[in-house]
C-alpha cells in the first residue's frame, strides 16, 4: 500500500479512530496491529522476514542484557573479595560472551539483507569470472528476489538497537510486543526515518492525551509532503528519465537541466515521503526524527551529508564510522605510521580508512550495482579533497580579501556543493558506470542547438507543466527558508482562522489539482466515437 | 590531569589548556585531532571510548576530557 | 456562559464544514468536462432531472437511441412525453441503473429498452463513455452500484465520487465555460435527443446481418435485461424491448431469437425495427449520418413518427397535449 493512495488515507483514518477510542494505556497495541496489517498487505512472506528480525533481535538483546545483569550481581556480591585485576578479567569474560551474541544477531540479520540484496550481484560476478577464466557458459541463474518492503530500514533500525544494548546504552525492552512495534511502526517502515530505540520507544508508549492541534499539524505536513512529491517530483520524472535515455539526441543543456531537475525530483520525492511519514506519526502524537534539514543550503559536502537523509548518516556514523575509528587496531596503526615520520598520513588513518568503508557501504546500501559503489567512492573522494584543500582555499580567500562569512562566499559554497552533489546523482539515473561518465561528458556538448521549445514539445514537460514545476520549486525553497526561523506550521496556527483556512485550502487545491497523478485527460478520447 | 594535558600538548602545543573551554566550538581541534587524542587516551588509561561519548561537550576543555576519562575508569 | 461558548463552537464547526463541502463541490464541478460545445452526449444524463417530473416514457439504450428518436415528434403527434436516457456505448447494466434512477425520481408509464448494444460482451469497458453517462447522475445508491458494475479494472471508485481526481489535469485547458457552467446549465439536448444533420449514405443493397462468431448474449447482459424487466414489473410499469433501425450488418438473427425468448417469458414484446423498414420508409441514402450505423435528423423524424404510432397502439400512455 503506497502512501499516495486513497486506500492509505482511509487506512490511516480508520487506525486513528480506533487508536483514540482505545484507552491510553493500550493504544500502542492498536499501532502494532495496524503495522502488521499494513505490512501483511504487502505480502505474507514479508511478515516472515520481519518476524525473524524481530524475534532474533529480541532474543539477542535479552541475552546480552542478562549477561549484564549477571555481571552486576556478581560484582556486587564479591565487591570486597575481588581485586581490580580479577574484576577486570571477569568483565572481559562477560564482554566476550556479549560480543558473541551480538555477532550472532548481526550475522543473522545483515546476512538476510545482504543475501537478498546482493545475491544476484554476486552471481553476476561469479558468472563473469567463470566465463573469462574457464570459458564456461553454464551460467548460474539469477535468484530475482523481491526485497521485502523496507527491509533495509527496519534491519538498520533494529541492529542499531542491538548494538546500543551491547554498549549498555539502555536497558533492553522486556515486552516482545512493544519491541515488535518498535521494529514495524508502519509510517516509517517504507522509507524511514531510521529511528533510535531511545528516541522512538518513549514516543510510542507515552500515554498522551488526544490533541486536535496534532491532527491538524500532521495533516498540514502530509499535504506539504504530497505537494513536494506529486506537484514537483512526479511531474519532473518523465523529463529526467526521458532525457537521460535519449541523451544522444538531447545533449548539453538538456542534460544539465535533467541533472538539476533530478535533484529537485529526488528531494521532492524523498523528503516529501518523509513529510508524509512524520505527518502521519504526528497525528498519532508520535514525533519521529527529522531526516532532512534544507540539504541544498549546505556549504560543504560533509555538511550536506549531515542534512540529507540524516538518520542514515548518523546511523553510519555511530555504528560503523566510530566503532572503526575508535578501534584500538586502527589507532595503533595510525600511531605507528606517525612515529615513523609520516605525521600527516598517520594522523589521517583513523579517519579516512573508516570513512572509506562507510562510503563503500553507503554506496552498496543504495543499490546492488557498481554505479552506486562508484557514487559512494566519489563522495568519499570529494570529502577528502574538500578537507585537504581547505587550508589552500582559506589562503586564497585571505589573499583575495574575500569575506568568508559574506553573502558572496556563502552562496559560492552553497552553489558549488549543490552542483557537485547533483552531478554525482548522474550515477543514480544512468544504467551503469560507463553510461554515467558518458552522460557527464555529453553535458558539455551541443550547447548551440538548445531550444527550450523542444523541452516543452518533445520531452514530456509541456510549457504549462514546466511553469508549474518551476513555481512549485520556488515555493518549496521559500518555505524551506522561512522554516529556518522556526516551524512554519506554528506560525500559521497563530494567524486568524480565515487566513489559516485560506492557506490550507490553497495547499489542498494545489495538491489535488496540480498534482501529477491519475490517467490524465485526453479530450480526444472523449469525443463521441463509433457508437 | 597531568597526563591528559601532556597528551593534548602532544597534538597542539600552543594552546593554554588550563583556561581554554572551546577546543571544539572554536575549531581548535579538528576531527583528526579528536580521534588521535581519543586513541592516546584509550591506550594510556586502558578505557573504552565509544561513539556515544563523541559529543563536543566531552572534548571542549582539558577538564571535560579529564572528567570523561575518570568516569570511564570507574566503570 | 458555558452554553454560549458551546453554541459559538458548534456554529463555527458547522460553518467550517459547510464551507469545506461547498469548496469541494465547486472544485469538482469546475473540473468536470462541461460537454456544452462538444461531446454533448455527456449532458444527457444530467438534463434528465430537469424533466423527470413530466416524463411518462423512458427510453434506455445507446447512441442509436439518442440520435434516432426525436421526442418532439412523439409529443407533437401523440402527446407522448419521453426522455432518452441513452448515452454513447451505453451497456445494458448502465441502462438498468438509468431506469432504476429514473423510477426513484418519478415513476414513468412505459420503459423502452433498446437492444442494439447487447451484442457486446461482459468485459465491455469504455471509460470515457462510462464517465459521460455517469458523471451527470445524481448521487445515490443506484449510482454507486452502477459505477461498480461499469468500472474497468484500473479505474477507482474514488475517481467517480470525486471527479476532480479524474479530471484535475484539465487545469491546463480550463475555459470560462468551465466556471460559467459549474452551477448553471443551459440545456443542450432535446430531452436526451441530439439531432445529427450530417448525411453519409449507406452502401446500397439489401440489409444482411453478417455478425459471426459467438452470437449468444453474454450472462451479464441477460442478467441486467431480466433485472430491468423485473424492476418495471414490480413497479407496474409497461416494458417494450426494441431495436432502433439501422443499415448495419453488425447484428445477428440469433440475438433476435434470444431476446424474443426472454421477452416472451415476461409477456413483453420485442420489435426489431429493421424488419419494418418498408413501413417506416427510411431511405439510407439520405437518413443516416455515418453510412447506416445511426439515423440522422431526417431519419429520426420518420422513425419517431412510426414509433409513436406503435406505442400509442400497444401501450397505455398519457396524452399530454391539452
Amino acid at each position: 500500500m503506497s502512501f499516495i493512495t486513497i486506500d492509505f488515507a482511509l487506512f490511516v483514518t480508520a487506525v486513528l479512530l480506533v487508536y483514540y477510542i482505545f484507552p491510553k494505556k493500550t493504544r500502542w497495541t492498536v499501532l502494532l496491529i495496524a503495522s502488521y496489517i499494513f505490512y501483511g498487505i504487502t505480502g505474507i512472506t514479508n511478515l516472515i522476514y520481519i518476524l525473524v528480525t524481530t524475534v532474533s533481535a529480541f532474543i539477542c538483546a535479552m541475552l546480552i542484557g542478562k549477561q549484564g545483569t549477571k555481571q552486576k550481581e556478581y560484582l556486587k556480591e564479591h565487591k570486597e573479595s575481588l581485586t581490580k585485576e580479577e574484576k577486570k578479567s571477569y568483565k572481559a569474560g562477560i564482554k566476550k560472551k556479549q560480543k558473541l551474541i551480538l555477532a550472532a544477531g548481526l550475522l543473522i540479520n545483515f546476512g538476510i539483507l545482504v543475501y537478498l540484496k546482493y545475491a544476484d550481484w554476486t552471481i553476476a560476478y561469479i558468472n563473469l569470472f567463470r566465463l573469462s577464466r574457464f570459458g564456461r557458459t553454464d551460467f548460474i541463474p539469477f535468484r530475482n528476489f523481491i526485497l521485502p518492503l523496507g527491509i533495509s530500514f527496519y534491519t538498520f533500525q533494529t541492529m542499531g538497537y542491538l548494538i546500543d544494548i551491547y554498549y549498555g546504552k539502555y536497558e533492553h525492552e522486556r515486552n516482545p510486543f512493544k519491541f515488535a512495534l518498535f521494529v514495524s511502526f508502519f509510517p516509517q517502515i517504507v522509507q524511514g526515518p531510521i529511528s533510535r530505540f531511545g528516541e522512538l520507544a518513549p514516543e510510542l508508549f507515552a500515554e498522551k492525551d488526544f490533541d486536535f492541534t496534532r491532527i491538524k499539524s500532521g495533516f498540514y505536513r502530509i499535504m506539504w509532503g504530497l505537494f513536494k512529491k506529486l506537484v514537483i517530483a512526479d511531474r519532473l520524472a518523465g523529463y529526467v528519465s526521458g532525457t537521460i535515455a535519449q541523451r544522444d539526441t538531447y545533449r548539453g543543456p538538456y542534460i544539465l537541466l535533467a541533472v538539476f531537475f533530478y535533484s529537485m525530483q529526488i528531494y521532492g520525492d524523498f523528503s516529501g515521503g518523509i513529510d508524509v511519514a512524520l505527518g502521519v506519526a504526528e497525528m498519532f502524537g508520535i514525533t519521529l526524527h527529522e531526516n532532512f534539514e534544507r540539504p541544498f543550503f549546505s556549504k560543504s559536502i560533509s555538511e550536506y551529508w549531515q542534512r540529507w537523509h540524516m538518520t542514515l548518516g548518523t546511523w553510519f556514523k555511530d555504528y560503523i564510522f566510530y566503532p572503526l575509528s575508535l578501534n584500538k587496531g586502527i589507532i595503533r596503526l595510525g600511531k605507528t605510521v606517525r612515529e615513523h615520520g609520516m605525521e600527516k598520513i598517520g594522523k589521517r588513518i583513523p579517519i579516512y580508512i573508516p570513512m572509506f568503508i562507510v562510503w563503500f557501504t553507503t554506496g552498496m546500501w543504495h543499490g546492488s550495482q557498481n554505479r552506486y559503489v562508484v557514487w559512494g567512492l566519489f563522495n568519499f573522494l570529494f570529502i577528502v579533497l574538500g578537507t585537504e584543500l581547505e587550508p589552500l582555499s582559506q589562503k586564497i580567500v585571505l589573499k583575495l580579501r574575500l569575506d568568508e562569512g559574506g553573502v558572496l562566499m556563502r552562496s559560492y559554497r552553497v552553489i558549488k556543493t549543490f552542483w557537485l552533489m547533483s552531478f554525482l546523482r548522474i550515477f543514480d539515473i544512468s544504467k551503469d558506470v560507463p553510461s554515467a561518465f558518458n552522460a557527464f561528458k555529453l553535458i558539455f556538448k551541443d550547447w548551440g542547438s538548445f531550444r527550450i521549445e523542444r523541452v516543452f514539445d518533445e520531452l514530456s514537460l509541456p510549457f504549462e507543466d514546466f511553469t508549474v514545476a518551476v513555481t512549485a520549486i520556488v515555493i518549496m525553497f521559500v518555505f524551506d527558508l522561512i522554516q529556518r526561523r522556526g516551524s512554519v506550521r506554528k506560525r500559521i496556527f497563530r494567524l486568524p482562522v480565515p487566513a489559516q483556512w485560506a492557506i490550507l485550502s490553497l495547499l489542498v487545491i494545489a495538491v489535488s489539482v496540480f498534482g501529477y497523478y491519475g490517467p490524465g485527460y485526453d479530450a480526444a478520447s472523449f469525443i463521441y466515437g463509433a457508437f | 590531569m597531568e597526563t591528559v594535558i601532556s597528551i593534548l600538548k602532544g597534538v597542539h602545543p600552543e594552546v593554554d589548556y588550563e583556561t581554554e573551554t572551546g577546543l571544539i566550538d572554536k575549531r581548535i581541534f579538528d576531527s583528526f585531532d579528536v580521534v588521535n587524542i581519543v586513541g592516546e587516551l584509550m591506550d594510556e588509561f586502558d578505557i573504552e571510548i565509544t561513539a556515544e561519548h563523541m559529543v563536543p561537550e566531552n572534548f571542549n576543555s582539558a577538564r571535560a576530557i579529564y572528567d570523561l576519562v575518570r568516569s570511564l575508569e570507574e566503570e | 456562559m458555558r452554553a454560549r461558548e458551546w453554541i459559538k463552537k458548534t456554529v463555527s464547526v458547522v460553518f467550517k464544514i459547510i464551507l469545506t463541502v461547498f469548496l469541494v463541490i465547486t472544485l469538482n464541478r469546475i473540473f468536470l468536462p462541461k460537454y456544452v460545445n462538444e461531446n454533448q452526449d455527456g449532458r444527457i444524463t444530467q438534463e434528465y432531472y430537469r424533466y423527470a417530473k413530466d416524463t411518462d416514457v423512458i427510453f434506455a439504450g445507446s447512441s442509436t437511441v439518442h440520435s434516432g428518436i426525436d421526442p418532439r415528434v412523439l409529443f407533437d403527434e401523440q402527446g407522448i412525453s419521453a426522455y432518452l436516457r441513452a448515452n454513447a456505448s451505453q451497456t445494458m447494466w448502465i441502462s438498468y441503473y438509468m431506469i432504476e434512477d429514473a423510477i426513484r425520481c418519478h415513476k414513468p408509464e412505459l420503459v423502452c429498452i433498446d437492444m442494439t448494444f447487447i451484442k457486446y460482451g461482459d468485459d465491455f469497458v469504455e471509460e470515457p463513455s462510462t464517465r459521460k453517462a455517469l458523471d451527470g447522475m445524481r448521487m445515490s445508491l443506484s449510482k454507486i452500484n452502477c459505477i461498480k458494475a461499469s468500472m474497468g479494472e484500473d479505474e477507482k471508485m474514488a475517481d467517480y465520487i470525486m471527479p476532480l481526481f479524474r479530471f484535475h489535469s484539465r487545469w491546463k485547458e480550463l475555459t470560462l465555460d468551465d466556471f460559467r457552467y459549474a452551477y448553471y446549465n443551459k440545456p443542450v439536448t432535446v430531452k436526451g435527443y441530439l439531432p445529427d444533420d450530417e448525411v453519409e449514405s449507406a452502401e446500397e443493397g439489401e440489409l444482411v446481418y453478417t455478425r459471426e462468431g459467438d452470437t449468444s448474449i453474454s450472462p451479464k447482459n441477460i442478467y441486467y435485461l431480466r433485472k430491468a424487466i423485473e424492476l418495471c414489473e414490480k413497479n407496474g410499469i409497461q416494458v417494450m424491448l426494441f431495436k432502433v433501425p439501422a443499415h448495419s450488418s453488425n447484428w445477428s438473427r440469433d440475438y433476435d431469437e434470444q431476446i424474443s425468448a426472454i421477452a416472451a417469458e415476461y409477456g413483453v414484446s420485442y420489435i426489431n425495427f429493421d424488419d419494418l423498414n418498408d413501413d417506416i420508409g427510411l431511405d439510407y441514402s439520405t437518413d443516416t449520418p455515418d453510412g447506416g450505423s445511426h439515423l440522422n435528423a431526417n431519419g429520426a423524424v420518420k422513425f419517431s413518427s412510426y414509433l409513436g404510432d406503435c406505442i400509442k397502439k400497444d401501450y397505455k400512455v398519457s396524452d399530454r397535449r391539452r
